[in-house]
C-alpha cells in the first residue's frame, strides 16, 4: 500500500486555508502512525538495541576438547542481519563442572571466514586459565569490531577451541555450550 | 511533485443555492472555477466584508471575502506578473493538484519552499512591504525583458455572464 504522505508546499503571500492546514495535520498524523512513512526508510539507527545472544549451531550436548593444539573442535556461524556495525562481538563458552586438578589451560581463537576463506586471526587468547571453584563461563575474545579487520553482516565468525601446551589437567573437560554475544536491532 | 487531478461531482442545485445565499449577502459573487478538473473550487464575494474571512486583494485594489467549497481550495495568491491589461494576475492551489500560484517570470524571485522548486520541504516567509514593492519592480522588469505574457482572457459566457481566466482557473461573475 502507497503512503499517505501529500508533499505540502508554500509560496510567499500565499493565503492558507483550513483545508491545506489539515494536509499538515493529516502528514503529522500519518508519521505517528507510519502510515505516511516512505517504503524502506527506517534504518538501524531508528531501531532500539539490545544484547543478544546466538548459540554457535554446531554445539550439540556435551563437546570434549581434544588434548593437543591440532583440535578440530570448531564452531561456525554467520555475523546476525541485525548486528549493529561497529558495537562488540564477544565469543564465550561454558565448560562442564570438572573434577580435573592441574591447570586446565585453553586457547580459544577466531577467525573471520569473509567469503568462505579462513583469513586471518582475530584473537588468540592464551591461558584462559580456570580451575574446578572458578567460574564456568568465559570469554575467549572480543573480536574486532572496527578497522580493516572487522566482521560485517554476513561474516563468518569460525571459533576453535583447545587445550594449551601449558595445560596440566588430568582429564578432558566437555563444553556445553559455546556462544556469541552482540548487540542487535530489536 | 504534482498530485493526480481527480474528477469530481458537484450538484448543480446546491451551487445554484449557494450562489443565491451570498446574491443576497454581497453585491458582487464570482465562482471559481478549476478547469482542469471542472470544479467549483471558492465563492469571491465583494466588498469585503470583515469576521467572516481573510480579505483577498484582486485588480483595481478590490478586497473580497473568499470561502472555499468542498474543501477544494488550498491557497490563493495574489500575484506579481501582471496581464495585458496591466492588472496582476492571481492564482490559486486546488486539491485537484491544479496550481497557478507562481507565475514562470517569479520564480526566482518569490521565496518559496525549497528554493526555486515548487516541492516539499525548505521554508517560505511573508514579505514585507518593502520587499513585496521590490518583487514587483523586479518581476515585472523581467516580464518585459522575457516578453513573457500571461495566459490571461476576458470574455462573456453563453449564459452571460462575465469570465476572466487565469490560466488553468476561471472567475466567473455570478452576480
Amino acid at each position: 500500500m502507497a503512503d499517505t504522505y501529500v508533499p505540502v508546499t508554500f509560496v510567499a503571500d500565499e493565503l492558507l486555508t483550513s483545508t491545506k492546514m489539515n494536509l499538515l495535520g493529516a502528514n503529522q498524523a500519518g508519521f505517528h502512525s507510519g502510515e505516511a512513512m516512505g517504503d524502506g526508510i527506517i534504518v538501524t539507527r531508528h531501531l532500539s538495541n539490545a544484547t543478544k545472544v546466538m548459540v554457535l549451531p554446531s554445539v550439540t550436548g556435551s563437546v570434549t576438547a581434544p588434548e593437543s593444539a591440532d583440535s578440530t573442535n570448531d564452531f561456525k556461524c554467520p555475523i546476525p542481519s541485525d548486528y549493529v556495525d561497529g558495537t562488540a562481538i564477544t565469543v564465550k563458552y561454558m565448560r562442564n563442572a570438572s573434577n580435573a586438578t592441574g591447570v586446565v589451560n585453553q586457547r580459544g581463537s577466531v577467525f573471520n571466514l569473509r567469503n568462505g576463506v579462513s583469513s586471518s586471526v582475530l584473537a588468540d587468547s592464551v591461558g584462559l586459565d580456570f580451575t574446578a571453584s572458578g567460574a564456568f563461563v568465559r570469554d575467549i575474545a572480543t573480536i574486532y569490531t572496527t578497522g580493516t579487520d572487522e566482521f560485517d553482516i554476513g561474516d563468518v565468525i569460525f571459533v576453535r577451541i583447545a587445550r594449551d601446551t601449558a595445560d596440566t589437567s588430568s582429564a578432558s573437560v566437555d563444553y556445553d555450550a559455546v556462544w556469541i554475544e552482540y548487540t542487535g536491532s530489536v | 511533485m504534482a498530485r493526480e487531478i481527480k474528477k469530481i461531482k458537484q450538484d448543480p442545485n446546491d451551487l445554484t443555492a449557494m450562489a443565491e445565499y451570498y446574491g443576497n449577502q454581497f453585491s458582487e459573487v464570482y465562482f471559481v472555477r478549476d478547469i482542469l478538473a471542472d470544479v467549483i473550487i471558492a465563492v469571491e464575494c465583494a466588498p469585503f466584508q470583515p469576521g467572516l474571512s481573510a480579505p483577498v486583494e484582486r485588480a483595481n485594489g478590490q478586497r473580497r471575502n473568499i470561502f472555499g467549497y468542498q474543501e477544494l481550495l488550498l491557497t490563493t495568491r495574489f500575484r506579481t506578473d501582471t496581464n495585458d491589461e496591466g492588472q496582476r494576475m492571481v492564482g490559486y492551489e486546488s486539491a485537484s493538484g491544479n496550481d497557478t500560484r507562481l507565475a514562470k517570470v517569479e520564480i526566482g524571485e518569490v521565496p518559496i519552499t525549497n528554493g526555486n522548486v515548487i516541492a516539499a520541504g525548505g521554508s517560505v516567509r511573508t514579505l514585507s512591504p518593502f520587499e513585496r514593492s521590490q518583487l514587483q519592480s523586479t518581476v515585472r522588469l523581467k516580464q518585459a525583458q522575457m516578453k513573457a505574457r500571461a495566459d490571461y482572457e476576458r470574455y462573456t459566457d453563453s449564459a452571460g455572464r462575465l469570465v476572466e481566466r487565469f490560466e488553468t482557473f476561471e472567475i466567473v461573475r455570478m452576480k
